[in-house]
């Protein structure tokens, strides 16, 4: 995983004068990294709400960070207040002890020969947007919602703007995104295996 | 993942749905957990993480900078707290 991951303090000098543009840019090379290194805490923190407080404060103390010659010092900072905050999550609420593991830390010091985050693919973007035309008129609402909201509003929210229940805005969601992934898989694109 | 169990052999379905939102309910002090994820099972939990990722995937593809909504939902917080 480490050893695909390009060195992400090309955007480190317009992180620490402000620009909340690149710290995107940053986070866009960093998220996979970062989330799959909680996949060992999914059951027991909420490890969505741990990376948006880990991605935060890797932002508040990006102006202390000093490089330090090596690839990705601002990844492998914020790695550790990953780490750190979900195991100390896991400790607070009594579910496991973890063992301290600095094994990705160490692959980032020495490896960076992953591409450069590369710009969104305007093609992948219009074949999803041809798909969502395509889509039934509740679950097309419902993406749409979801999508716009960029993660700033409750799906309870979300359901009563659109004068649905909340448990029919999420059956709505499932059936949106099922429907697009078949209609992407259809087109040659396979968003599951992105992950991968 | 999700889409592999029928819904009506689902009971968690909607929960799973919920907790792989990026939403996260504003927070001063503790952690903003999502109420969803804290009422799963620890399979729920493990299923939602799978489909939070592929939801990010997703997010991140209709984005026309390939944000998704971690990310977008992290700089409004960073918005919030410098106005």
């Amino acid at each position: 995983m480490a050893s695909k991951t390009a060195d992400l303090d090309i955007y480190l000098a317009d992180i620490v004068a402000g620009n909340e543009v690149a710290f995107g840019h940053w986070m866009r090379g960093a998220q996979r990294l970062l989330r799959g290194s909680l996949q060992s805490f999914a059951t027991s923190v909420d490890t969505e709400a741990v990376l948006q407080e880990a991605l935060l404060r890797t932002w508040q103390i990006a102006p202390k960070v000093e490089p330090d010659g090596k690839p990705n010092t601002l990844l492998r900072v914020s790695l550790r207040i990953t780490r750190n905050l979900a195991i100390s999550e896991a400790r607070k609420h009594k579910r496991v002890q973890y063992a301290p593991d600095r094994t990705l830390e160490k692959q980032l010091e020495s490896q960076s020969d992953g591409p450069p985050p590369s710009p969104p693919d305007p093609m992948l973007r219009r074949a999803l947007q041809d798909c969502e035309e395509k889509l039934p008129e509740k679950p097309k609402q419902v993406f749409k919602a979801r999508i716009h909201s960029q993660g700033g509003e409750a799906d309870l929210h979300l359901a009563q703007a659109l004068s649905m229940r909340k448990n029919t805005f999420l059956q709505n969601f499932s059936r949106a995104r099922k429907f697009l992934l078949e209609c992407l898989r259809a087109a040659g694109v396979d968003l599951e295996q992105e992950w991968v | 993942m999700s889409e592999s169990k029928a819904p009506q052999d689902d009971p968690e379905r909607n929960l799973i749905e919920e907790a792989a939102s990026a939403y996260r309910p504003p927070s001063t002090d503790e952690l903003a957990i999502s109420s969803a994820w804290h009422d799963l099972s620890d399979e729920g939990r493990q299923r939602a993480f799978d489909l939070a990722r592929l939801n990010r995937t997703l997010e991140a593809t209709a984005d026309p900078e390939g944000f998704d909504s971690t990310i977008h939902a992290v700089l409004q917080r960073i918005r919030n707290a410098s106005s």
